[in-house]
């Protein structure tokens, strides 16, 4: 394991995607702040200086590259565990890897991967609000933080280390086919809910029958059941 | 049966011709495999997962560097930089943004 830390950078993700050879497996890449933070499809990912927890973390390992969708739920379980640790309640995993208290986002997750004619690497980039307190921009779902639902400010370097143990125990037990999906299938924010969702290229409304055994996700849309494995899901109003 | 002398690239041939019943019908292209592409010097850049094209990068007649990324695949929140192995020049391609794809699917011909 290696920890790199900058004070400001670009991303911590576009930083292990253009250096990937020249680290190892599970090198840890975390930043105060970062000029070009990026959530899913080159959406921005915004968090005041300090405040929060932002890293990326490189994957080499093969079987862990295999098992991509494992891997993308599992992370965001593995924050799951540890905000339950730190106090939270009512904390839920949104398709297929964000985190979210009550309705509102805690921690985003974004996977990359490098190939050329394999998967070189993944990189797993999280984002968790821990110590800000405004969210001052506009966002498509509204955002939450560890000191807005626990009322105060906790350790962030702690925070990190109690984050970076799990993910790395967690890798490990996939690495040893573990049994995840008896776990996090309870706290699936989408089951039973209707969105929106993209199915071949067209918006529809579905409903949420839940995450299946493989991480995809089952849904009922024009009283077909099918498998998402793609896409974005948004809410009906 | 019928003997004709033919002339082809300047020599002479004796060919032998049967009556036969005219048929309609047509002859359809098969797709080269992939073997037989690489074969001719081509290189083919294959999708390392089964997804969504995010993002083509290129077009027919780019010049194409080892290593730089040609299309972004996404699949469970996975976005996938596929770089080239190979230089080459872009002769054909086979996505555009929105396709679904499968895993070793072409994506890309470069020769």
């Amino acid at each position: 394991m290696k920890l790199i830390h900058f004070d400001v950078i670009n991303s911590t993700n576009t930083f292990l995607k253009d250096n990937y050879h020249n680290y190892q497996h599970l090198t840890f890449v975390s930043a105060d702040s970062q000029t070009k933070g990026k959530g899913r499809e080159a959406k921005k990912w915004l968090s005041e200086k300090g405040k929060n927890l932002l890293f990326s973390v490189l994957i080499k390992n093969e079987k862990l590259i295999e098992k991509y969708k494992t891997l993308s739920i599992v992370c965001g379980y593995s924050v799951l565990e540890v905000l339950m640790d730190y106090g939270l309640s009512n904390i839920s995993i949104k398709w297929p890897n964000d985190v979210y208290v009550d309705d509102k986002k805690i921690c985003g997750i974004l996977l990359e991967a490098v190939s050329k004619q394999e998967i070189e690497c993944l990189i797993v980039g999280i984002g968790i609000n821990v110590n800000q307190k405004n969210f001052e921009e506009e966002y498509a779902i509204t955002p939450t933080s560890i000191r807005n639902q626990l009322g105060k400010c906790i350790q962030l370097d702690k925070f990190k280390i109690d984050i970076y143990s799990n993910l790395i125990s967690n890798f490990k037990l996939i690495e040893e086919d573990y049994d995840f999906y008896s776990q996090l299938r309870k706290y699936d924010y989408l089951k039973g809910r209707e969105v929106f969702a993209l199915v071949s290229n067209e918006k529809k409304l579905v409903k949420v029958l839940g995450i299946n055994s493989d991480y995809s996700l089952s849904v009922i849309t024009e009283g077909k059941k099918i498998d998402l494995e793609t896409g974005q899901i948004s809410f009906s109003l | 049966m019928k003997i004709y002398k033919v002339k082809v690239n300047g020599k002479y041939y004796e060919v032998e011709v049967s009556a036969v019943e005219q048929v309609s019908g047509e002859v359809k292209l098969q797709p080269q495999k992939q073997e037989e592409i690489v074969s001719q010097g081509y290189n083919v850049i294959l999708a390392p997962i089964a997804g969504k094209v995010l993002d083509v990068k290129v077009k027919v007649g780019d010049m194409v560097k080892k290593n730089q990324t040609v299309a972004i695949i996404e699949a469970m929140k996975l976005e996938n930089e596929i770089q080239s192995a190979f230089d080459g020049q872009v002769s054909a391609i086979n996505i555009k943004k929105g396709d679904d794809v499968r895993n070793k699917d072409e994506l890309i011909i470069l020769k």
